[in-house]
This record gives C-alpha cells, sequence and structure tokens, in this order.
C-alpha cells in the first residue's frame, strides 16, 4: 500500500464504453486512484512491467488473451476483480481468487460492495446514497360505493360481516363493501389479523382487552365465537 | 429409454436372464393350454374327456417343436426382414410358406413321433388304453397342423409387433422432448449472450448520467435476461435470487403505469440461505400485470408480501382487477397458474399450499411453501425430467 493509503488501480477491458463506466466509478472513490486502463492483455502486461499497481479490474472475455489466462502468466498478481458480460467463467475466476465478480451493466452500488471487499473500507464513505426503497405502508382497496377506496392495514380496527357485504371499521372511517368475509380474510397478513368469530376480524395490534368471549377494541365490544375461542387465546397467549 | 420400460425389465430387457425368462415362461403356458385344449376331444364317443389328459400333454409337448419352429421363424425372420421392411408381398408368400412348413413338420411329428411312443407307453403299461391314433389322410393331419400354427404363429407375431410398436413410439417420445432441448439450446445460442449483455453495457453508459430511470431499466433487463438464460436451468435456485428477480420484474412493469399504480413490496432482507425451485413464483407476479393491473381503468394497485418463517415461505399477492369479468368467478385461471401449480405438485409434493381467490374485485394469491435449505444431496431427488416436464 502506497503512503498515501490509495489503491491504485488498472481496468483491462477491450470495450471502450465499458472501460469509461469503470473509470468513471474509480474517479467517483476517494481511495481509488485510476493508474492505467488498456485495451488488451497484451498492453496490461508491459504496463504492469513498468507500473506498480494494487487492483486490476479485469474483463474476462477479450480478443488474443482472455482474462484468466492472462492472470496466470503473471508472477505476483495484484488484487482481481473480474468484469464480465457472461457467467461461464465464474467457477474459475473463484478458483484464481479473484476478490469479485461483476456482470455488466456494473452498477455503481455493485461496483462500491466490490471495492469494499477489496479493502478499500474508506469507500463507503463516499458512497453515494443508496437507492434506499422507500417504506411504503402495506393497504389493500375495497370497492365501496362504486369507487376504490385505499385502506391502510395499520388504520384497521375490525371488520364485521353482514349478509353479502362487510363493513371495514378503521380509525377514520366505516366502509361498506361488497365482499365476503373469508375473502377478506385472505387478503390480510395471518400474523397482524385474526379471525375471532363468523362475522369478526379483529386487527391484533388494536386490541385494548380481552376475555374468553369478549375482544375490546375502540369502545366496541366483540365476541369470540367457539370455534375460534382455542385459536384466539393461542395467538393473544 | 422411456422409464416404463426400465421398470419392467422382464417385458422389455434384452437381456439374456430375462429373455430366457419370459420365451419360457410363454412356452410353458402354451404347452399347458394346449394340452388342456386336446384332452377336451371327446373319448370313446364321449364318455370321458379326462382320461386323456396325459396324452393330450405329452402330444402338445411334442407338437410344440412345430410351434416353436413356426413362431421364431416369424418372428425374428420374416417380421424384421420384410414386414418391418415393408415388403408385404415378400412377407406373405415366407409367412404363407412357413405355415405350410409347419403343417408338414405336424404331420411328420404326429405320425413318426407320437405315434410310436403312445405304441410304447401302452405295451409297456404306463396307459391303461391305446387307443391308436389312426393313419389319417394326410390332408386332414394337415388342417389339423395348420390350425395349432396359425394361432400360435398370430400370437407370436402380435406379440412382436406390439413390442415393436411401443418402443418405437418411446423411442419417438424421447427424441421429441431432446429436440425440443436442442432449440432451446439453439435459441439461446443464436441469442450471442456476449454480444447482448456488452450491448446492454454500452447503452447503460450512454444513459447513466442523462437518463438515470433508462440505466436502471437496463440493469433491470439484464439481470432478468441473466437469471432466464442461466439460472433457470438450474433445479434450485438461491431464494435471494429468485426474489431479486421478482423486484426487478416488477420495476420494469411498473414503468408502464407511471404513478398510476400503487404498489406495495414487502420482502424478506434475509433468505437464511434457502433455495427454491426457480421461476415459480415469477409467473403469479406476471399474472398480476396480465388479468388485473394493466386490464384495470380505475385504480391499479398491486401489493406483494413474502414472510419467511424458518424454512416457511408465506407469499400474499394481492392485486385489483377490473370489475368488468364480475360474473367470470370460476373462469379457469390463466396458462401461467395452472404451470405453476403442476410444478408445485411435482417439486414440492405435500409441502406446499396454494389458494387462489378471484373475487370481483381483487385476485388474492396466499402460498405457502416448504423450502430446501442449502443445497443438500435430497435436491437430486427432484426429477430433473420432471422439471423439464412441467415446463
Amino acid at each position: 500500500m502506497p503512503g498515501n493509503n490509495s489503491i491504485r488501480c488498472l481496468i483491462v477491458e477491450d470495450e471502450p464504453l465499458a472501460r469509461e463506466i469503470i473509470s468513471r466509478y474509480v474517479l467517483q472513490v476517494p481511495t481509488l486512484q485510476l493508474a492505467g486502463a488498456c485495451a488488451n492483455a497484451i498492453q496490461a502486461f508491459t504496463f504492469l512491467q513498468e507500473h506498480a499497481v494494487d487492483l486490476v479490474f479485469l474483463d474476462i472475455r477479450m480478443p488474443q488473451l482472455n482474462g484468466n489466462d492472462f492472470l496466470k502468466t503473471l508472477q505476483n498478481p495484484p488484487k482481481v476483480i473480474f468484469t464480465t458480460a457472461y457467467p461461464d467463467y465464474a467457477l474459475e475466476s473463484y478458483e484464481l481468487d479473484a476478490i469479485d465478480y461483476l456482470m455488466k451493466p456494473v452498477t455503481f452500488e455493485r461496483f462500491l460492495k466490490a471495492i469494499n471487499k477489496a479493502g478499500g473500507a474508506g469507500a463507503i464513505n463516499a458512497e453515494r446514497p443508496m437507492r434506499e426503497e422507500k417504506k411504503t405502508e402495506s393497504f389493500v382497496y375495497f370497492r365501496a360505493d362504486r369507487k376504490m377506496i385505499k385502506v391502510l392495514l395499520q388504520e384497521i380496527l375490525y371488520i364485521e360481516s353482514m349478509k353479502d357485504y362487510v363493513k371495514i371499521i378503521t380509525t377514520a372511517d366505516t366502509i361498506i363493501s361488497r365482499q365476503s368475509i373469508s375473502s377478506v380474510e385472505a387478503m390480510l397478513p395471518e400474523k397482524e389479523f385474526i379471525r375471532t368469530h363468523r362475522s369478526f376480524i379483529v386487527s391484533l395490534q388494536k386490541i385494548k382487552s380481552f376475555s374468553t368471549e369478549l375482544i375490546e377494541i375502540d369502545k366496541t365490544e366483540i365476541p369470540i365465537g367457539k370455534l375460534y375461542r382455542n385459536g384466539v387465546m393461542k395467538q393473544l397467549g | 429409454m422411456g422409464n416404463q420400460m426400465q421398470q419392467q425389465p422382464f417385458i422389455f430387457s434384452n437381456a439374456w436372464k430375462h429373455r430366457l425368462q419370459r420365451h419360457g415362461a410363454f412356452w410353458v403356458f402354451w404347452w399347458l393350454f394346449q394340452g388342456f385344449l386336446y384332452s377336451f376331444i371327446p373319448v370313446n364317443n364321449g364318455d370321458s374327456y379326462w382320461q386323456n389328459l396325459e396324452m393330450a400333454m405329452l402330444d402338445s409337448l411334442i407338437f410344440m417343436g412345430a410351434h416353436i419352429f413356426l413362431a421364431y421363424s416369424l418372428m425374428y425372420f420374416v417380421v424384421p426382414r420384410f414386414l418391418l421392411a415393408q415388403r408385404y408381398r415378400a412377407t406373405a408368400l415366407w409367412t404363407a410358406a412357413f405355415f405350410i412348413a409347419t403343417a408338414f413338420f405336424s404331420v411328420f411329428l404326429g405320425n413318426y413321433v407320437i405315434n410310436p411312443i403312445r405304441a410304447w407307453l401302452a405295451n409297456n403299461g404306463y396307459v391303461q388304453s391305446y387307443f391308436e391314433k389312426r393313419p389319417v389322410l394326410v390332408f386332414h393331419s394337415l388342417l389339423a397342423g395348420l390350425r395349432g400354427g396359425i394361432t400360435i404363429g398370430g400370437i407370436a407375431a402380435a406379440i412382436k409387433l406390439m413390442k415393436y410398436w411401443y418402443v418405437k413410439e418411446q423411442r419417438n417420445l424421447q427424441l421429441q422432448k431432446e429436440n425440443i432441448a436442442a432449440q432451446l439450446q439453439l435459441l439461446k445460442a443464436q441469442v450471442h449472450p456476449h454480444f447482448l449483455f456488452n450491448t446492454l453495457n454500452n447503452i447503460y453508459s450512454h444513459t447513466q448520467n442523462t437518463a438515470p430511470v433508462a440505466s436502471r431499466l437496463i440493469t433491470g433487463l439484464s439481470d432478468i435476461l441473466r437469471f432466464v438464460l442461466y439460472e433457470s436451468s438450474q433445479p434450485l435456485v438461491p431464494l435471494s435470487k429468485e426474489l431479486k428477480l421478482m423486484k426487478d420484474y416488477i420495476n420494469l412493469e411498473q414503468v408502464r403505469y407511471g404513478n398510476k399504480l400503487d404498489l406495495h413490496i414487502d420482502l424478506p432482507a434475509k433468505t437464511n440461505e434457502l433455495y427454491i425451485a426457480p421461476l415459480l413464483m415469477l409467473p403469479l407476479i406476471e399474472n398480476c400485470f396480465k388479468h388485473g393491473a394493466s386490464s384495470m381503468l380505475e385504480q391499479p394497485w398491486i401489493s406483494l408480501q413474502v414472510i419467511l418463517n424458518d424454512r416457511q415461505l408465506q407469499m400474499k399477492l394481492l392485486n385489483g382487477k377490473a370489475n368488468v369479468m364480475a360474473n367470470t368467478k370460476d373462469q379457469p385461471s390463466g396458462i401461467g397458474i395452472q404451470n405453476v401449480k403442476k410444478r408445485l405438485n411435482l417439486l414440492y409434493p405435500g409441502k406446499h399450499e396454494l389458494m387462489i381467490d378471484n373475487e370481483e374485485d381483487v385476485f388474492i394469491v396466499n402460498l405457502k411453501m416448504e423450502l430446501e435449505k442449502k443445497y443438500f444431496t435430497e435436491i437430486n431427488s427432484l426429477n430433473r425430467s420432471a422439471i423439464a416436464h412441467a415446463w
């Protein structure tokens, strides 16, 4: 490792645009230093004789000499990250102690992961904020009054069936929809909702108190059916 | 070749042991059958049918020589040389020739083998009464010989031909299967994956800074293609990969809706090194977009939740659907879903539960599966051909 603590990188890649992508990525990470870029294995061989390099991004499929064979010719090979379009050589590259194996197109996030494996731990600081999946709330839709109404699961208090309809009581509203209570039951996650009665499903997190006969939610008392009692008691512990 | 044939070596094996067994069984059966049949010729004007049994068995045994001659001539000479070579005239001539030869052979056996033995048996007291095999007209004798010959010749030829067609049929089926596999290989090769992925990479490099959405779509598409082309031929893949595939697919489909599609995805962060048969869950998601969300006018919505409980996977997939098909509640589910059902039955027998509710406004899929932990040898018991079949 050189004194300035940065990793000197060489890119060996026959496709110019692919070379460009990796170069761009290397330049974006402060702990990396771009030592050079070669279009084929012969160039790389000469380059390595004249320059010290810590890490090589090596394309596997190249004309003349492929990446694997090139690597075998080196006496003191630097760390290697393979880049390829083609997953067929994956096994062989692991035999050659490659640090990682990048599939084209390589995203920046994936690139950083490989750099971290190569010991460029500082890279993570320079990391662009990862595309964080914004956590959406789970929801379902019910049809009521010829409209589709979105209901967040965490707002549901309980559900009551009335013949061909169900009444969905939420913290804000009461929705009446033409659907069977068993189909509503199938829509709801079984860890968060429980059928307590032929005509009732309740939200577990909304239960205020319960006895063997009744459950209290939002000042409403909901009966526990005989057939459902064992299951309910098991769930409520 | 076909499973059927390996399971029934007695019938289909060409090993000498099995051949001897089945031919032996056949001729023993034939000897007894003919013996009983001959014994039913009324003796002494019909007072008894039975006293002749031992004699009949003897006759049957001796005449079998002629029958064996005929049966094997037909099975191993006429059928393969002429019939299967489609030389029908030669077949007819040779068959007739063998029948006549057999008839003469029978006459010879009757007059010069059976009669002397009968006489000898009677003279030495082994049988009580020796009724003379009256010298009959050679012509009658010939007809009698033909009668037995035609029966055995017909049976032998029928068995031979039946087996021949069955083997041929099996081979055709096998060839068809291999043909399809070969075609698939050819298609894969034609795509030139190196060219394909390098080109995608080039497009990616152009769009990366200017069109982030486009470059995200390209990486998604590349990952899906890679999975389908290379990984899906494995019997099992890591669950994490299958989940990623589903996510990539949804991301690609989502673009078609702009912001109109209300989507909720909840996938497990850790997959505990579980493995799953590839492309099992994807068709269900495809189905959402095909029959649900895309055909819907008002508010398209999809909710996907996958939960892991030790080795049990639970998937809940909901999608809104258009109300126009309100009264097609029991319409048969699409080919994609049928296929998933078939594969689940083959690959996870007794280890899965698939419930599909097709409601007026919502399509509900609840799938539970018991997955494999890591790559155990049990995996080999997942019948590869079954997988190929289901596809």
